[in-house]
């Protein structure tokens, strides 16, 4: 047996009678602790069901909204799809008054002429009676668009307006407003989801704040407490801020105001423009429009007497920035815009509009020359000479990329590139005192008037000038100026017997009378350009246009190759002389020669009225 | 810890019943007003297209109307041409004369005959002039018995179905508040908690009997 020595058992200590027990939870402590958690948690749950009722709240606001901006869409879209029909099927019935009624009356007219003018009385009384039968065919041939005694074509943009223009002005309206409408639900209803988001963010917070018991539940009650009020603040805002209405009667009016400008009807136009002011004060193409209107009104003596025009003037510029107040600050309004300062003189307040212009759509080359223009007027040369460069550069590369593509630019670019040409031909002649009735250009007096500017002004014409022709013809700039001289046109008739005859010399070529005032007789059927010439050469490109009171007449156009020598005489015909019918009408008549695209010589004759 | 009386317990289950009950509610309203909703965007659609059809038919009809009256003037034209050679007017002309115009009435009368392949002479009135407006109204009414031209029910139709799932939304605030008031039933220990239930019951059977009555009207 082994005698390992026995390790004694540990006693366990023998609770000490004398030390304090240890404490006992406080009943009434505890009792308080739990129940004001369960207190908290009572009121956090009645908090989350307060926040459900406001989510359904916001919930049943979105709908709403968004149902209001579905439908506000809906009708955008049909009105426009409505606009489009009616613009295109009355279209329809407007071409064919007048390319088919209209054309067929005025081919047995000329008939008619012809056949009368041939002593031919009989064959002339025929085609005046089927004539007279064709207006059976179209409204556009009867009472009020046309009246066959007056001798006037019909009207047929008053015929346009009654059959769709207005009808299609109303729609395209109502689209617009529509899709503002569409705009402003949607907005709505896109701050009802983040509403209803943040109300979530609340609850999944409450729900967050009775799981701990300590303090932490409070930061989690109270972000959501803030987030509920601060959603519920948000969403009144929301629910008062006030969305555009449909303004029908405000529409009706402003369409109506379009279809009587259309009809030439400008004071009348006017009165619909006011009466849809009336009814929507903010209606920017109301101003837009009656901006136009007092425009219309201004040209009538623009011309002519610019101080008179200056009302109507000023009162197109109010209404045009009233538009751009009213929210359509666009490149049309500060075009047109633009264009009213520099007539009324107010060329820093032009430039700025026209650079308004500019910054939205770069590639207005109009806009660019009506600035140039404006500086021009203004005495900037080297600004001026700045703008219509870059009105060129436009142009050039416009023309290059269409060509390139394999296509054309648009027709408006051509008409375009004359109109400016031609609006520093009017600010000639305002500064020359050979005002016209088309003459569009600010009261001289505002005008710089310099021996410079003068000459500028002559260089832009002949170079926006040449640049058309060239860019038209080409599609490139025109070369170096040609070495050629023309001298001033002189014009002349052809010479008849005692018979009435032409006369011609032994070579067949007709000879002229010159008359030295430029003034032709009404009745007129050919005049005769007269002008020596030296410095040519054969196979250069030789063309002529003629402006019939300051807008080009394409039939008298004529492009040819030069083929008459170095130097000389010449006779270039101006004529309907192969009609029976048809004379020169009255008006002034100016004559532009450009040989390799410049212009090298240019001249006045006037057809009289008697 | 008392134990709660039996008709206590028997009441917050109730109540927790009708809570679940109001919740699973709430979830079939919203799918019916999902529901409407995308009916109506449907009914929209085809309303858009019947817009769409009847433009085009509009635009067709008209283009076609007047490229047919354009003949017509043509025809027209040739045949009051040849009209005025007839009769007793050729005797007022030498015979040279007459056999110049009996040559030309022939060329009109002739082109009439051209022309008049251009266009429907079944739309010519018994006074010789192309009613051209009956000719676009049936080119019309003949798409309209092919595709569907008329928007307007489409439209009407959604205009009603969006009404009624506004309606059913406006539901989901009654069984909200239903919702409210269980709660309150729910963690108020004093007697008021049976308003509190009472009302939230009403609020549910008005939801219930509402969605009931909007689905069905």
């Amino acid at each position: 047996m082994s005698t390992e020595a026995l390790t004694p058992e540990p006693i366990p200590p023998v609770a000490d009678p004398a030390a304090a027990p240890p404490e006992p939870p406080d009943p009434p402590a505890a009792a308080e602790n739990t129940s004001a958690s369960e207190t908290f948690k009572r009121i956090t749950a009645i908090a989350i069901a307060t926040v459900t009722i406001i989510a359904a709240v916001v919930a049943f606001l979105q709908t709403d909204a968004d149902a209001r901006g579905t439908r506000a869409n809906r009708d955008a879209q049909r009105y426009a799809i409505e606009a489009l029909g009616t613009r295109a099927s009355g279209g329809s019935q407007v071409d064919y008054g007048w390319y088919g009624a209209a054309q067929a009356y005025y081919a047995l007219n000329s008939l008619a002429l012809t056949a009368s003018q041939s002593d031919d009385q009989e064959a002339a009384e025929r085609y005046r009676s089927v004539r007279d039968k064709l207006t059976a065919l179209s409204p556009l041939l009867q009472d009020p668009y046309f009246d066959a005694e007056s001798g006037f074509y019909p009207d047929r943009t008053s015929y346009a307006a009654d059959v769709y223009l207005v009808r299609a002005t109303e729609l395209s309206e109502l689209y617009n407003a529509s899709s503002t409408l569409n705009n402003g639900w949607d907005d709505k209803a896109n701050t009802y989801i983040v509403h209803l988001t943040l109300l979530a963010v609340a609850l999944a917070l409450f729900g967050l704040s009775t799981t701990p018991d300590d303090w932490t539940r409070w930061i989690f009650a109270g972000a959501a407490t803030l987030i509920v009020t601060v959603t519920v603040i948000w969403m009144a805002i929301t629910f008062f801020s006030p969305v555009d209405v449909l303004n029908r009667p405000a529409i009706k009016a402003y369409a109506e105001g379009v279809g009587e400008a259309a009809r030439g009807n400008t004071q009348k136009a006017i009165s619909a423009y006011d009466t849809a002011l009336t009814e929507l004060p903010s209606y920017a193409n109301a101003f837009y429009e009656r901006g136009n209107a007092y425009f219309t009104l201004a040209q009538e003596s623009l011309g002519t007497d610019p101080q008179a025009a200056q009302e109507n003037l000023r009162r197109a510029a109010a209404d045009y920035e009233a538009a751009r107040k009213a929210g359509r600050d666009d490149s049309s309004v500060n075009w047109n815009l633009g264009w009213t300062y520099y007539l009324l003189g107010f060329f820093e307040e032009s430039a700025t509009a026209n650079r308004r212009a500019l910054a939205e759509k770069p590639d207005l080359f109009a806009v660019q020359c009506n600035l140039g223009a404006t500086l021009l007027a203004d005495g900037r040369i080297d600004e001026a000479r700045q703008a219509y460069g870059t009105a060129v550069q436009i142009v050039t590369r416009r023309v290059a990329e269409a060509r390139n593509a394999g296509k054309e630019p648009p027709a408006s670019l051509w008409s375009y590139l004359d109109a400016c040409a031609s609006d520093v031909d009017s600010l000639q002649q305002r500064l020359t005192d050979a005002n016209r009735f088309w003459t569009q250009a600010p009261p001289k007096e505002l005008i710089a008037d310099t021996p410079e500017i003068r000459t500028e002004i002559q260089r832009v014409i002949s170079d926006m000038r040449g640049t058309l022709l060239a860019l038209e013809y080409t599609g490139q700039l025109p070369g170096d100026r040609p070495t050629a001289n023309v001298s001033a046109f002189h014009y002349g008739v052809h010479r008849k017997d005692a018979d009435g005859n032409f006369v011609y010399d032994d070579q067949g070529r007709s000879i002229y009378d010159d008359v030295d005032d430029g003034v032709f007789p009404n009745g007129t059927q050919k005049v005769g350009i007269l002008y020596d010439f030296q410095g040519l050469s054969d196979g250069q490109k030789e063309i002529w246009k003629v402006y019939r009171n300051g807008i080009e007449d394409p039939s008298l156009r004529v492009v040819a190759e030069w083929e008459i020598g170095e130097g000389g005489s010449a006779v270039k015909p101006i004529s309907y002389a192969f009609s029976r019918a048809f004379v020169l009408a009255s008006g002034e008549y100016t004559v532009e020669l450009y040989i390799d695209y410049h212009l090298v010589q240019r001249g006045t004759f006037v057809i009289s009225n008697e | 810890m008392a134990q709660r009386p039996r008709w206590v317990r028997r009441f917050e289950v109730m109540v927790s019943i009708l809570t679940a009950m109001v919740t699973i509610l709430s979830a079939i309203v919203a799918w019916r007003a999902a529901v409407a909703g995308d009916a109506a965007g449907n009914a929209d659609f085809d309303g858009m297209s019947a817009a769409l059809n009847r433009e085009e038919s509009r635009i067709l009809s008209s283009a076609d109307a007047y490229q047919q009256y354009r003949s017509f003037t043509n025809y027209y034209r040739n045949n009051e041409l040849g009209n005025m050679l007839t009769g007793d007017y050729l005797d007022q002309f030498s015979d040279e004369e007459q056999n110049r115009l009996l040559t030309e009435r022939a060329l009109n009368w002739d082109q009439t005959l051209v022309d008049d392949d251009f266009f429907e002479t079944r739309y010519l009135n018994p006074d010789g002039l192309f009613d051209v407006q009956r000719k676009i109204n049936e080119s019309e009414a003949e798409a309209a018995q092919s595709q569907d031209t008329d928007p307007e029910p489409h439209f009407t139709r959604s205009d009603r179905l969006r009404a009624k799932a506004n309606l059913m939304v406006g539901m989901l605030i009654i069984m909200a508040s239903a919702l409210w008031f269980f709660t309150m039933a729910g963690e108020f220990k004093h007697s008021i908690r049976y308003f509190f239930a009472t009302l939230g019951l009403i609020c549910m059977i008005v939801g219930v009997v509402g969605t009931f009555v909007i689905e069905v009207v």
